[in-house]
Parts: structure tokens; C-alpha cells; sequence
């Protein structure tokens, strides 16, 4: 009995210390199901507690997916998540796989399963965390399945953390290449970092730091050189991440030292993978909680910070550049320009003169601001920089080009007027350089206008060119389809045609005496029109006989003759077929004998198509009346009114 | 077209029964005739004659003749007298383009050209005619065969003479030929020539039953579709019906002129104007 109350006392006692925390802090809940983190969707377990409606992760956390219809039909992105939380923060021992499967179909039966053979890619990472950041050592490996066994690695890092910055070894290798190193216990790289190439025998590349501060590059290779970085003593440093910005700096200072060597880069390369692969991690676990997976290596560079009116100065640079370029690429891609260079002196001029300013001032102006853009200008001396920017480039407002197309040794100075003249020969300083970048927009706004006047009076010419060649093939066309159609044509319509033909001819001839060539492009382009007009007038004309023709046709009927028992056509409504045919048609040929011009040509091209239409309208209409006011009338004027009007349906 | 021969075939089979009958009724009768044929010497006339012919109908039309006919006198050749004076009327009825009939009835007046004859100046004659005309186009060139069958009650110039009766049997073969275009149309020659053999019957035929067999050739001109205009000549000869050893003769100038006005309101002439067409 006794016994039995005091196990009863334990168990209370064991429940209350194993639930205490859940009563005090909320009730820790489970969710089993869909989830989606970033691109990966597939299925969750994991334990959370809610907080102010923020919700917090605790305890176990497993996400997964792989899908072994995809896997079979197609291919299958497989990925396992699996680790702790601690109030939200990832703690403990954490696995990430990631997996892209395909099957080759072929399945086995083993132990009651079925098995399937797999080939592709498997990415593994796994190592602790402590407070959502790395500590200890950290393995990152990609290899290559085949058959469902690792055929070779491609990648693989192993760094060491200590609460999240780097310390102690790291290597890094890839297929090729094998990077060591080590960093300090603050996370600066120090000492020596080997590059090993998997192709040959030893190291091939040395970067030596010394306190987070490369000073300089071995290589180990046939040419086994020592390539300085930074070797002096610096009186300001400034701690930054080894990524790309620092190797862009890098690669500036062994610039600015003069040295010509390159080193391998392949340790960018790797490093570069790296942090893809970290960064790929560091996704996932900033989604879940309070975490940050970057390993932070970090280095120490020169620092020679630009101060706020340096700032604004660069700045001002920055848009005179900007606006400089646009200016060179227009006139470089002007196909205009790039074709009158090479006939007209003054154009091959202002072009060679344009040339050069890009080369001279705009081409190291580029260089500074992509280092602004870079941000990297603060990490070199700027006296060096400046000085190798502009080595041997003009610093003088005086820019000479070659003026002369077929004489190489004539050149022509250039100073834009109304700017101030500079000629920097010493040592140049940011004020200089933004001078030079005012005068280097500024010349290349000047010869740009000048060049554009230029071809905007090179255009007019050329369009004077095409609307003569027109004019000429008009004409060309005009006359030959008068004088072929003169040829077959009834000779009542020959001397309308030939005015026509003569009108067109002195038309061109006072074009040929116009001397202003603005005028001559508005007078050429009217002329065109109206040539347009003449030749539709010429065929409206030569279509008159086919027009009389059918109007003949249509006013006809068939008769029966009961004396030779034939049919026979008759003319019917004469007085509108002579009308149109002996009053209007005639008044239209006059028309064009004695009032031909550009107006009169496009309303006789209507006149002569409606009036047809409407006769040939007439034949099926009642036109009693019409007939019998068309049989005193013999004003041609008169006549069309009266064909356009006065018509009414036949009622049959 | 067959059913055109078979009216043509039909037609000539009824002539020729009616003539050789005539010819049997002719051996029965007493006669006095010269040993060899005798031909007068040929007068001269002028006929001048209207025909008209009236649309009435998309099928009928009234036929409208009217003919003055001359003769000569002593003085006078061709144009000294006026002989007769033909009225004809007639319904005729279009049965197609190649084929129309006609009947209708003839008022003649005969004029006495017998100079010395103190008998009467005028006398009528009365006819009932009916008609069959074939036109058939060959080429360019329009073929007409007519048969005209005229039934006439005529008397002699002396006072309360009786009328005699007689049966016409006439065919004629026409050829239109224009002249200066490839079809007959406005605007156009033509010549034509014609044959045209006139038989008789009739009690008072005994010895002359081919009255008359007409040469003639016209120059014709279409002016429109409704009028044309013609003139030609004509030899004719024939069996005098006194006495069938006895032959006439004549030349004869014809002037024609065709119209053939259509007074129906236009929209009863479209379409069916066209006939088969």
C-alpha cells in the first residue's frame, strides 16, 4: 500500500517536471504537413510555440520530399532538412542533402523492398550550430552518384567555426583545384593560404597574409614569381569580407604596383563556389529562424576614406562621365558620320577630334568611376591611382586630330572656346579630374553640334538627291507611257497627252532654277505629287476611248427586225450618250489643253471617273426628263450637274 | 428545227396536192392555144411599197403593207399610171427566230390601165392571205424561204361583172447579203436577191396556172432597227390567164421601205424582247 502511494507521488511528481516548461512558456505544438521554404516545397514535422503570434521553433525540425514517380517518369529534386531548434534558433547537430535523381528504370527486389538505381548529383552539409551559426567543423560535399554509389566528389569544403567565425583550417577543393588556409581566432585569414592543383605536382599558388593583410602572391609556376600586394605599413585598415570586391581590389593595387604578373585566380573560383553553396544554407535557415549561416572570412585592407565633399566631387565626375559617353556612342554608332568621315575634311575632322577626346578623357574617366561603382577607391592611395589612371593620357585642354582625309601628319589643335584651359602636367588631384571631365562633355557637346549641322545640311543634300532621282524617273515614266499610248491612241487625245507630258517637262525645269536648296525640297516634293497626279491624269485619259466604248455597250438594246429576222443592237438614250461623249468628254480634253495644272489635273481625274460611272449608272434609270433637258443643253458644266443629279430608280 | 421542216415539208405537200389537181381539171377543158408560147413584149412599172410591221405582243405583230404600184403609158415608162393600190393586213405571230406565220386579208384596188377601155376606171379585188416564213442564217448571208397562200375574189373592170375566185400559190427564195458589215444591222447594206413563183388555181384557170415567176434583186439599207430602206428591179413573166400559150412580161423598179415601230410601254418589251435568246 505504502509502496504503492509513493510510486503514485513519483508519477505525479515526473509529469509535472516533464510538462512545467510547456504550461509556463505556451503549449509546444506540432505541424505535420505541406511546407515550403524558399523553392523547396515538400513535407514538414517540426514543433513550434506561438508568441505574440510570432511563431518559434523548437525542438525537432524535418522537412523533406523526393518522389519516386518523378524519380521513375522524368527526374526528381529530392532534399532532406533535418536539425533542432531552440527557441528559434537552430542548435545542434543539422543535415542538409539536396538531391537531383534520375532512375534508370531498373528495379530490384531486396529484403521485401524494390529497389532503384539512382545517378546524379548529391549535395550534402552537415555539422553543428550553435544560436543559428556555425561552430565546429562544417562539411560541405558534392558528389556525383552513379549506380546509386559516389563515383567522385566535385566539391567539397570543410571550415571550422567557432561561433560562427572561421577560425583555425579550412580547405576548399573542387575537381582541379585544393585551397588550404587558416584564419586567427577573429576570423582574419593569416599566414599562408596554398592553392594545390589537382594537375600537377605541388602548390601553385601561395597567398600570404599576415594579420588579415595580404601581402603578396607566390606563384609557384614555371615563372615562379612573387607578385606584392600590400607591402608597406598602413596607417589605416579596414576589415572587410574576402569577396568579390576584395579581389577587385586586390587586382587594383597590383595594378597600381606596377606588376604586370597574374596570379591563377582559382582561388576567387573556389571561394566563389563556396559561398554559393553557404549561401544556398543560409537561405534556408534565415527562413527559419533567427540564423546567419555566412561564415564571415574576413581581411584587412589599406584604407583611405573619401570624405564628404571627396564624395561629391566624384560624384559630379560621375554624371560629366556619364553624360560624355552618351555623346561618343552616339557620334561612334552614327552610321551617317561614319560614312561622310571618309569624303568630307571637316566631318573626318570634328569625328578624329571626338576620337581622341574618348580615348584621352573619357576612356580613364570610365576606369575611375567603375572603381567608385565597385567600391573600391577607398582601399588604394588615390595620388597612385589618379597617376596610373591618366599615365600617359592628355591633361591639357589642347587636343589635337588629324584634319586632312589623305594626310596623316596634318592635325588641327582644339581648345573649346569660352571653357577655362588647363594643362595639368604634375600630380592630379580629384578637383582636376573633375575639370577635365566638365571639359571633356562639354568639347564633345560642342563638336557634336557641329557635326550634327554638318549632317543635318549633308541630309537636306541627300534628300535633294533622292526627290531628283524621282523627279527623273517620274518624268521618265510619264513621258514614255504618253508616248507609247500616243502611239495606238485615237488622235483626238494626243494633244491633251502631250500637254500633259509638256507640263510635267517645265515643271522640272523650274525645280532645275530654284537655287535655295530648303526651298528646292519643299518645291521637288510638291512637284513629285503632282507628277503623281498628271500620270494618273494621263492613264484617267488614255482610258477614255475603253470608257466611250462601254458606255456604247451599255446603251444598247437588243431589237427584234422582223424584216431579216435578226436582232439587232440599238442605241438607246442618245441624248446622254452624245452628251457624254460629244460635250463632256471633248470639254475634258480642252480642259487639259488650256488649263492644266497640279489641281486641275486631280479634279479632272475625279471628274472624268464619276462622270463615267454616273452614265454608265443612267442606262437602267428613268431618265425621261434628263433626256429632254439634255437635248438643248450643251454646257459641259451643265451637263455633268446634271449627271450626278436628277436620276431615279426605273421602277420595273 | 425538225419540227420547223416538218410545217415546211407539210406545207409543200398540200401545194403540190392542190396543184396537181388543177392540172388534171385542165386536160378536161377546152382550149385554144398558139402553137409555140408567145411573150409580149415587157412593160415597165414602179412599185413603191410600205410595209410595216407593228409589235403587238411579245409574239404578235400587225403587218401593214400598203403599195402603190405604177405602170407605164405610152408616153410615159415605168411611172405613166397608177395600176394598183394594195391594202394588206395581217395578224403574224412570232413563233421563234427562224419561223412566224401570218393571216390577214388583202383590199386591192385595181385601176383600169387599158387606156382605150371605156369600162370602169376602178374595181376592188378581195384576198384572204396567210403566210410561212423560214429564215435561216448561213454565215453572214440571212436565206428566207416564204410561202404565201392567198385566196381572191376578183372582177373585170366591165360593169356587174362577177367576181372569180382563185387560189395563189406562192414561194419565194430570198437572200439577204450585207454588204458592208459581217451581220445585218444598222447601218449596213445589203443585197437581195429573190426568186418568187406565184401559181394559180381556180375554176377560171384552164392553161395558166404559173401566173407569175419574179426576178428581183433590191439594194438595201438598215437605217435602224425599225427602219430600212430598199430598191431594186424586177423581170417577171407569166402565163396570161385568157390564155396559157401567152406570156407577160414586165421590168419593174421597186423602192421599199421597212419600219417596224414598237409602240409597247418599255417595261413590256424588257425582257421578252430577246425571244429565245
Amino acid at each position: 500500500m505504502n509502496h504503492k502511494r509513493q510510486t503514485s507521488t513519483f508519477l505525479f511528481g515526473l509529469l509535472l517536471v516533464l510538462f512545467f516548461p510547456s504550461f509556463v512558456l505556451g503549449q509546444i505544438k506540432n505541424y505535420s504537413g505541406a511546407y515550403q521554404i524558399e523553392n523547396y516545397i515538400g513535407q514538414a514535422d517540426y514543433n513550434y510555440y506561438v508568441v505574440e503570434k510570432d511563431t518559434l521553433l523548437d525542438g525537432t525540425f524535418k522537412m523533406y520530399r523526393s518522389n519516386l514517380d518523378q524519380l521513375i517518369n522524368k527526374e526528381d529534386s529530392s532534399f532532406l532538412i533535418q536539425g533542432n531548434f531552440k527557441d528559434n534558433y537552430a542548435v545542434g547537430n543539422w543535415l542538409f542533402q539536396f538531391g537531383e535523381f534520375k532512375s534508370d528504370k531498373i528495379s530490384e527486389l531486396v529484403d521485401f523492398q524494390y529497389r532503384v538505381n539512382i545517378n546524379g548529383i548529391q549535395e550534402e552539409a552537415k555539422g553543428d550550430l550553435e544560436n543559428g551559426k556555425p561552430n565546429g567543423l562544417w562539411l560541405y560535399s558534392v558528389n556525383k552518384i552513379k549506380n546509386s554509389e559516389i563515383e567522385k566528389t566535385i566539391f567539397k569544403s570543410s571550415i571550422e567555426f567557432n561561433r560562427g567565425v572561421p577560425y583555425k583550417n579550412f580547405s576548399i577543393e573542387n575537381e582541379q583545384n585544393t585551397l588550404v588556409g587558416r584564419f586567427l581566432r577573429n576570423g582574419l585569414a593569416h599566414d599562408q593560404w596554398s592553392l594545390f592543383s589537382s594537375s600537377a605536382m605541388g602548390a601553385d599558388e601561395d597567398w600570404n597574409f599576415s594579420d588579415g593583410i595580404l601581402k603578396n602572391i607566390q606563384i609557384n609556376d614555371s615563372r615562379d614569381k612573387r607578385i606584392p600586394i600590400y607591402t608597406q605599413t598602413y596607417k589605416n585598415t579596414k576589415t572587410i569580407t574576402l569577396d568579390k570586391r576584395y579581389l577587385k581590389a586586390i587586382q587594383l593595387q597590383i595594378a597600381l604596383n606596377g606588376s604586370d604578373t597574374l596570379y591563377h585566380g582559382n582561388i576567387e573560383e573556389l571561394l566563389a563556389q563556396n559561398n554559393a553553396y553557404y549561401t544556398k544554407i543560409d537561405g534556408i535557415l534565415s527562413k527559419l529562424g533567427n540564423n546567419n549561416f555566412m561564415p564571415e572570412l574576413k581581411v584587412k585592407v589599406p584604407y583611405y576614406p573619401l570624405d564628404s565633399i571627396a564624395t561629391k566631387t566624384i560624384h559630379a565626375i560621375n554624371t560629366h562621365y556619364t553624360n560624355a559617353t552618351k555623346i561618343s556612342k552616339s557620334l561612334a554608332e552614327n552610321t551617317q558620320l561614319n560614312i561622310l568621315k571618309l569624303s568630307d575634311s571637316e566631318i573626318f575632322y570634328w569625328y578624329n577630334l571626338a576620337t581622341t577626346i574618348s580615348t584621352e578623357f573619357v576612356q580613364p574617366l570610365h576606369q575611375l568611376t567603375t572603381y567608385n561603382s565597385e567600391e573600391i577607391l577607398e582601399f588604394v592611395s588615390r595620388k597612385a591611382l589618379l597617376k596610373s589612371i591618366w599615365k600617359n593620357k592628355i591633361r591639357s585642354s589642347k587636343i589635337s586630330a588629324a584634319n586632312k582625309i589623305n594626310d596623316s601628319s596634318s592635325v588641327k589643335a582644339f581648345e573649346r572656346p569660352s571653357q577655362q584651359p588647363f594643362n595639368f602636367n604634375k600630380n592630379l588631384n580629384l578637383d582636376n579630374v573633375k575639370q577635365m571631365a566638365s571639359y571633356t562633355e562639354n568639347s564633345l557637346r560642342y563638336i557634336q553640334d557641329k557635326i550634327l549641322k554638318k549632317l543635318t545640311k549633308e541630309e537636306r543634300q541627300k534628300e535633294l538627291i533622292t526627290i531628283e532621282e524621282k523627279l527623273l524617273s517620274q518624268n521618265n515614266t510619264l513621258a514614255s507611257y504618253i508616248d507609247s499610248t500616243n502611239a495606238v491612241i485615237s488622235k483626238k487625245y494626243v494633244p491633251a497627252l502631250a500637254i500633259i507630258k509638256k507640263k510635267s517637262e517645265e515643271q522640272l525645269s523650274s525645280y532645275a532654277g530654284i537655287k535655295d536648296k530648303a526651298l528646292k525640297v519643299t518645291k521637288g516634293e510638291a512637284i513629285l505629287k503632282c507628277n503623281k497626279s498628271y500620270y494618273l491624269l494621263a492613264t484617267s485619259i488614255a482610258q477614255i476611248p475603253q470608257q466611250i466604248d462601254s458606255v456604247k455597250k451599255t446603251y444598247v438594246d437588243k431589237i427584234w427586225n422582223p424584216f431579216t429576222a435578226t436582232l439587232m443592237n440599238d442605241e438607246v438614250k442618245k441624248q446622254i450618250t452624245n452628251a457624254y461623249e460629244k460635250v463632256v468628254i471633248p470639254h475634258f480634253l480642252e480642259e487639259v489643253e488650256n488649263n492644266l495644272d497640279c489641281l486641275q489635273a486631280e479634279q479632272l481625274i475625279t471628274q472624268i471617273k464619276t462622270t463615267n460611272t454616273n452614265v454608265l449608272a443612267l442606262r437602267n434609270k428613268d431618265t425621261h426628263k434628263l433626256e429632254r433637258k439634255l437635248k438643248r443643253e450643251q454646257d459641259p458644266k451643265v451637263i455633268m450637274e446634271m449627271f450626278k443629279a436628277n436620276t431615279k430608280n426605273r421602277d420595273h | 428545227m425538225k419540227n420547223l421542216i416538218n410545217i415546211f415539208t407539210c406545207i409543200v405537200a398540200l401545194l403540190w396536192m392542190s396543184f396537181s389537181t388543177n392540172l388534171q381539171a385542165q386536160e378536161t377543158t377546152e382550149t385554144v392555144l398558139p402553137e409555140e408560147s408567145k411573150y409580149k413584149e415587157p412593160s415597165t412599172k414602179t412599185w413603191i411599197n410600205t410595209y410595216g410591221n407593228i409589235r403587238i405582243s411579245k409574239r404578235l405583230f400587225w403587218i401593214a403593207q400598203t403599195h402603190f404600184r405604177f405602170e407605164e403609158t405610152e408616153d410615159t415608162p415605168f411611172v405613166g399610171q397608177v395600176a394598183q393600190i394594195y391594202n394588206r393586213h395581217a395578224i403574224g405571230y412570232l413563233h421563234s427566230k427562224k419561223f412566224n406565220a401570218s393571216l390577214g386579208g388583202v383590199l386591192r384596188l385595181n385601176f383600169n390601165t387599158d387606156e382605150s377601155s371605156t369600162d370602169r376606171n376602178l374595181v376592188p379585188e378581195w384576198r384572204i392571205w396567210h403566210q410561212y416564213q423560214f429564215a435561216v442564217p448561213l454565215s453572214s448571208v440571212m436565206i428566207y424561204h416564204r410561202l404565201r397562200i392567198e385566196h381572191r375574189w376578183t372582177q373585170g373592170f366591165e360593169e356587174n361583172s362577177d367576181y372569180i375566185f382563185r387560189n395563189r400559190w406562192r414561194y419565194m427564195f430570198r437572200l439577204k447579203i450585207p454588204l458592208n458589215s459581217h451581220k445585218l444591222k444598222p447601218k449596213t447594206f445589203y443585197i437581195a436577191p429573190e426568186t418568187e413563183l406565184i401559181m394559180q388555181s381556180g375554176k377560171a384557170v384552164v392553161a395558166s396556172p404559173m401566173e407569175d415567176l419574179r426576178l428581183t434583186t433590191t439594194l438595201g439599207y438598215i437605217l435602224t432597227p425599225r427602219l430600212t430602206v430598199a430598191a431594186g428591179a424586177m423581170y417577171s413573166q407569166g402565163q396570161n390567164l385568157s390564155n396559157g400559150g401567152e406570156y407577160k412580161q414586165s421590168w419593174a423598179i421597186r423602192c421599199h421601205l421597212y419600219f417596224s415601230p414598237d409602240f409597247r410601254k418599255v417595261k413590256n418589251k424588257l425582257p421578252e424582247i430577246h425571244l429565245d435568246d
